[in-house]
C-alpha cells in the first residue's frame, strides 16, 4: 500500500510540478505568522473567473 | 480499479491520519471532520467529474475532449499527499488550520483549470457558466475569512487565544460549506452532461 501511494504522489509530481512546489511551500511553514496567512490570502484573491476561463461566453468576464 | 484504490486510499489515509491527530492532542473530532471534509469534497468533485465525463464520452452522449488526464490524476492525488505531509509536519491547530487552507486553495485551483478547460471544449450555457462563477467567488469570500481569523490567531495573545481560535474553526466550517455548494453544483453539471 505504501509504494502504490508513493508512486501515486511521484507520478503527481511529475505531471505538475508547479502544484508539488506549491504543497511544498504551504508545508514548510511550521508555524505560520499574520504574514504568511495575508500571503495566502492574497493568492487565493489574485485570480478570478476569467483568468481561469479565457473562454468564458460571460460578458465582462 | 486504479482510481477506486486511489480513491478509497486517499479517504483511509485522511481517516488514519485524523484518528492520529486526534489521539495526540492537535485537533478535536469537530475540527478533523471540518477540515478533512474540505479536502474530500474537493478531491471527489473533480473525480465525480471526470467519472461522468468520460462515461458521457464512452457512450457518445457528449462529443467534447476528456478532461485533461493530469489535472484529475494531480487532484486526486492532493488528499494523499496532504496526508502524508501532515503526519511529517503537523504542529499546531493553528498550523493544521494553515496547511488545510492552502491545500484546499491549491485543490479548488486544480478544480477549477479543469473547469477552464471544460468550458474551451464543451461550451456550456452562460447561466451554468454564472453559477460557478458565484459559487467560486463565494470560496474566495470564505477562505479570505479563514486567512482573517488566520491571522488574528497568529499573532492573538494566550489570553485571547480561546476566542481567536473559535472564530477560525467557525471560518473554516463556513468556507467548508462554500466548497460543498461548488461540489452539489458541478455535480449537478456532470448529470447533465450525459443527458
Amino acid at each position: 500500500m505504501l509504494a502504490l501511494v508513493v508512486s501515486l504522489i511521484e507520478e503527481a509530481v511529475k505531471v505538475a510540478p508547479e502544484v508539488a512546489a506549491e504543497l511544498k511551500n504551504i508545508f514548510s511553514v511550521s508555524n505560520p505568522s499574520p504574514a504568511d496567512w495575508e500571503a495566502l490570502r492574497q493568492k487565493v484573491l489574485s485570480k478570478n473567473y476569467a483568468n481561469y476561463v479565457p473562454a468564458s461566453a460571460l460578458p465582462n468576464s | 480499479m486504479l482510481q477506486l484504490i486511489t480513491k478509497f486510499s486517499g479517504q483511509n489515509a485522511l481517516k488514519f491520519v485524523g484518528a492520529w491527530l486526534i489521539a495526540h492532542g492537535y485537533a478535536t473530532q469537530d475540527q478533523w471532520t471540518s477540515i478533512a471534509g474540505g479536502i474530500i469534497t474537493m478531491a471527489g468533485v473533480v473525480w465525480h467529474w471526470y467519472e461522468l465525463h468520460a462515461h458521457a464520452q464512452a457512450t457518445g452522449q457528449v462529443k467534447a475532449p476528456a478532461l485533461p488526464a493530469s489535472v484529475v490524476k494531480v487532484a486526486s492525488a492532493l488528499a494523499l499527499a496532504f496526508g502524508l505531509l501532515w503526519v511529517s509536519g503537523c504542529g499546531t491547530v493553528q498550523s493544521a488550520s494553515y496547511k488545510a487552507a492552502g491545500t484546499t486553495a491549491v485543490t479548488v485551483d486544480t478544480a477549477m483549470q479543469a473547469w477552464g478547460a471544460y468550458v474551451a471544449t464543451a461550451h456550456p450555457s452562460t447561466n451554468q457558466e454564472q453559477l460557478v462563477k458565484t459559487a467560486y467567488e463565494r470560496y474566495q469570500a470564505g477562505m479570505a475569512a479563514v486567512c482573517d481569523a488566520g491571522a488574528i490567531y497568529a499573532s492573538a495573545s494566550q489570553t485571547n487565544a480561546p476566542a481567536a481560535s473559535a472564530a477560525l474553526q467557525t471560518a473554516i466550517g463556513n468556507a467548508n460549506n462554500e466548497i460543498s455548494d461548488l461540489e452539489t453544483l458541478i455535480t449537478s453539471f456532470g448529470v447533465k452532461l450525459s443527458q
